[in-house]
């Protein structure tokens, strides 16, 4: 007995020792121009599911998520906040923002899979190593429910549904939107200031 | 051996939410077994990948493993129950210059063929 | 893994064939192994399925696994590399309504894409 303890501990501290100089070695390939292997990416993403489905069962009854005012707000901070990465329906995120590892999801489905309770506590929290902070000390809570509104409208709307609302409520484009942008960015040495339509 | 051990949990889709989201998308009046018949009979399988519809593996068209959790139906409308019904039924209505032919599918048949295609909701399997 | 490698020596020859074979293929447009890096690099994973790309289960746009056997590009133009890299710059051009944004690929990464996509799938 005491000898199948020892061996189990023998064994776990080699394990150990070759983990850590795995990771000493610098060998891990951390460049976001790499993919992950499928196994980790297939760990990460479940610990990431299994963590938002915990915590935000924590987070409160949603307010009236239909309530007029709160679209419009929600379109603003969106605007101004989120669309540079993950872009809106039809839009294309900021060339900035492409190339990050992982990519941030783009938004217009996630409404289709995730609770609005489960989208107000990922934008206030964050996500850890992925680019995606949390909002906590930025927004209101307020101001989050009205970006979850608009959220879980997404998914009804088409493209050009989505450009009209942002026409009608006087919401000015991020620069993503900015048709002339996207087609500058092919070119390298043509790069537009933040916010500019050329 | 901590990355296997991890490994062998269900790897949970995005779908595990423990909650309800999204729109609804339960089509009024469709029955998903007789549209798995007039799947049959109007020859759908002859352009697409239909799970559960044997001979339905072509690839003209768009695979159709995943319609109850794709975004857009013909890559310019949102995916919903009326929206699927009626490009169905008509879908160079929705959008103009797709190669998707009208095949003639009446309302109830197109509604009971889009009640089959929410049943589909694909998965990527283990790995 | 072992399999796709012999599709994808096909995928080649094909082209030196010319039209006529049925299948579009990639080969000669542009570089495989740079398209791999451009359709991570532009996001493309985010919204697309991609056959030997790891990536979210996304749904947004089709999944590309069996792209080189589509009859379409985007539902509207017969697929052909030439019509996939039109689509890719200038989506909006070929189907005004459509949802997939115009995500600013230069030419060249979109050449390496399109030859990506026709050897691997």
């Amino acid at each position: 007995m005491r000898k199948v303890a020892i061996t189990v501990v023998a064994v776990l501290a080699v394990e150990a020792a070759v983990a850590a100089a795995w990771i000493y070695s610098g060998f891990y390939p951390i460049a976001a121009t790499q993919q992950h292997l499928p196994i980790t990416y297939a760990v990460i993403e479940t610990a990431y599911n299994r963590s938002i489905a915990r915590y935000a069962a924590s987070v409160g009854e949603p307010p009236d998520l239909a309530q007029p005012g709160l679209l419009p707000e929600g379109l603003r901070h969106y605007q101004d906040h989120c669309a540079q990465c993950h872009g809106a329906p039809g839009v294309a995120p900021a060339p900035f923002s492409l190339g990050m590892t992982p990519v941030p999801p783009p938004i217009v489905g996630i409404a289709r899979h995730r609770t609005p309770a489960q989208i107000f506590w990922v934008i206030k929290h964050g996500v850890k190593m992925s680019g995606m902070l949390g909002w906590e000390l930025k927004l209101e809570d307020a101001e989050i429910w009205a970006i979850v509104a608009l959220v879980t409208r997404m998914p009804t709307m088409t493209p050009i549904a989505y450009q009209e609302m942002v026409r009608s409520f006087g919401v000015p484009p991020p620069e993503a939107a900015c048709p002339t942008v996207a087609a500058a960015a092919r070119s390298a040495d043509a790069v537009p200031a933040a916010g500019e339509c050329l | 051996m901590l990355l296997a051990g991890l490994a062998t949990l269900p790897l949970a889709g995005c779908d595990d939410t423990g909650g309800q989201a999204g729109p609804p998308m339960v089509v009024a009046g469709g029955n998903p077994e007789r549209g798995r018949e007039a799947i049959r009979q109007l020859g759908c399988g002859s352009c697409h990948v239909i799970p559960g519809i044997s001979g339905a593996n072509s690839t003209v068209g768009p695979p159709l493993r995943a319609v109850a959790r794709q975004a857009y139906i013909g890559g310019v409308v949102p995916n919903l129950p009326e929206n699927l019904v009626r490009w169905i039924r008509d879908p160079q209505a929705v959008q103009p210059q797709t190669a998707m032919p009208d095949v003639g599918a009446t309302e109830r048949e197109a509604r009971d063929i889009a009640a089959y295609l929410y049943t589909l909701r694909g998965g990527r399997g283990l790995l | 893994m072992a399999s796709l490698l012999p599709l994808a020596l096909l995928g080649l020859l094909g082209c030196e064939e010319g039209a006529g074979s049925g299948l579009p293929v990639g080969g000669g447009i542009g570089d495989p192994a740079r398209g791999r890096l451009a359709l991570g690099q532009y996001g493309c994973i985010a919204c697309h399925q991609v056959p030997g790309m790891t990536g979210p289960e996304a749904h947004v746009g089709p999944s590309l696994h069996d792209v080189a056997r589509r009859r379409y590009v985007a539902g509207v133009l017969p697929n052909t590399p030439e019509n996939m890299l039109s689509w890719i710059l200038r989506p909006q051009e070929i189907a005004p309504r459509t949802a997939m944004p115009d995500m600013g690929v230069k030419e060249q990464h979109a050449r390496d894409i399109v030859a990506y996509l026709y050897t691997r799938s």
